[in-house]
């Protein structure tokens, strides 16, 4: 059977590279954690590292550069000057890039999205300070766009993660926006708990995001950066109501179908997907 | 020191104020089966509310103390032998899936505590102080506020109240009221009027004012 490579970002400040990984790891995926460093010089030719032995790149959360210049803004230019066209090329050979939080603010700053009609390296978007002034540390419910060329949410209409972030607001220029929309380049957006509209509404919409906006995807749907941790859904009981369910179902004598939390759905839909390549 | 912090001394100054050399212990342990694992929040309206151990006459040093200007003299004492057979019960009781929540009583007393289980599940309270597992010819302050150790609420499914009951004595466990979905959070002593009877929401916007708009 066809193994999946997926190389998972460490180093400079970033934190949930292990959690990441072993998610992964959960979803199929032959998962590596690979310092910064050693990637950059692998392109160099020096160390044993190469992007092109991976189909799956993911920028995780964390502190990168301690969010100097803004969060994922200098990961994002250490990364264009050493990676700019093998990373360019990497989405182009049909691979899958996801960014994780502070690895969704380095993507953005690096122009892999939003990647309108294919076109990278233009930082269209930007990702702020939440409106609250504060970090925030909370679960939300995210409405899935049903029609999203995304490839990590097929089959999704509505999920729970936890996010945990002090920038996570995006804001863009109005038609930037529009163009997100107009082409479902909008993947998820932060919902109400009946899965109605936060329309902007603290604390449904935990930073103020344009529209609700949580993750988005590039034209070809195969590079994907959202704020919200999916990767900390990796079991039942990370769920701050677990206790609960399981009560309830038990009271209804049922025990719970998977002991796999519902974030990894969302790296088995990407190894799925390689798979089928 | 370890323990220690600045307080304002007679003139104004910052005197550092440190703790006696007081031996501490933490305990931690591994969760054989996290899926047994029991949290503090109530969970459905009609649960069953019990306390099990005792309350006595120890307001010594406690909050309740503290916010009316008093030390006091009758500080909590810990009791080994009547508690560790309680203990190992609850314990068995958890294991066996028979409790719904599980909460130790701490700083602040009954009162506090029996709120913050029904704000934690969003859920109102019904109870009656006069069932309180304790001693005798206590007043409602005393049963309300002491900081007696060795204490939890717990909360429990109707169906499960019998087997509970046969694990505990009836001097340690006690059946003290019911979860409501009326927000009202009630404390009442007997037929009497409640001593305590206010919004659950209200309580929990207090409890959440000292963090500001942060959370």
């Amino acid at each position: 059977m066809k193994q999946i490579k997926a190389l998972v970002l460490t180093g400079f400040g970033l934190n949930c590279d292990y959690e990441t990984d072993y998610a992964l790891k959960l979803a199929g995926a032959d998962s590596h954690r690979i310092h910064i460093n050693e990637l950059i010089h692998g392109a160099g030719g020096s160390a044993s590292v190469s992007l092109g032995a991976f189909q799956m790149l993911v920028f995780g959360g964390g502190f990168s550069w301690a969010d100097d210049h803004g969060a994922g803004v200098l990961m994002a230019a250490k990364l264009r000057r050493h990676l700019g066209l093998e990373l360019e090329k990497f989405v182009r050979d049909g691979n899958l890039v996801i960014g994780i939080c502070n690895g969704f603010q380095a993507l953005v700053n690096l122009g892999l999205l939003p990647g309108f009609d294919e076109i990278y390296g233009e930082r269209l978007v930007a990702i702020t300070y939440n409106d609250s002034g504060n970090f925030i540390d909370a679960w939300v419910n995210l409405r899935v766009n049903p029609d999203t060329p995304c490839v990590f949410t097929k089959g999704l209409s509505a999920i729970e993660l936890p996010v945990r972030h002090g920038e996570g607001k995006l804001i863009a220029e109005r038609g930037t926006v529009e163009s997100l929309f107009e082409n479902h380049q909008v993947v998820m957006r932060y919902a109400r708990e009946d899965g109605s509209a936060a329309q902007g509404e603290w604390p449904y919409n935990p930073n103020g995001s344009d529209r609700d906006i949580a993750g988005i995807c590039d034209s070809t749907g195969r590079v994907f950066g959202l704020m919200p941790h999916p990767e900390a859904y990796n079991h039942f009981t990370n769920h701050p109501d677990w206790t609960k369910r399981r009560e309830r179902l038990s009271r209804q004598g049922q025990v719970l179908p998977s002991e796999k939390g519902d974030g990894i759905t969302i790296f088995r839909n990407a190894v799925t997907y390689l798979k089928e390549q | 020191m370890y323990i220690d912090g600045h307080l304002k001394g007679p003139y104004g100054e910052r005197r550092k104020v440190s703790g006696l050399p007081t031996l501490l212990f933490t305990a931690s342990s591994v969760v054989r089966d996290i899926g047994r694992c029991v949290t503090m929040d109530a969970k459905f309206s009609g649960d069953l509310v019990y306390v099990l151990g005792a309350t006595r006459n120890e307001l010594g040093a406690s909050e309740f103390y503290q916010m009316m200007g008093y030390t006091g003299l009758n500080v909590p004492e810990v009791h080994f032998e009547t508690f560790w057979p309680q203990y190992l019960a609850l314990h068995g009781a958890i294991t066996d899936g028979q409790i719904t929540s599980c909460h130790a009583v701490s700083r602040g007393g009954l009162a506090v505590h029996l709120a913050l289980v029904a704000m934690a599940g969003e859920l109102g309270m019904e109870i009656d102080l006069s069932r309180i597992p304790g001693s005798a010819g206590l007043t409602p302050t005393q049963r309300l506020y002491s900081e007696s150790c060795g204490r939890f609420i717990l909360t429990v499914v109707p169906e499960k109240a019998r087997d509970l009951e046969a694990m505990f004595s009836n001097d340690h466990l006690r059946r003290v009221g019911v979860l409501t979905e009326v927000p009202a959070f009630l404390i009442k002593d007997g037929k009497k009027i409640p001593l305590i009877a206010v919004d659950q929401e209200k309580l929990k916007a207090k409890w959440k004012r000292p963090f500001g708009g942060l959370i």
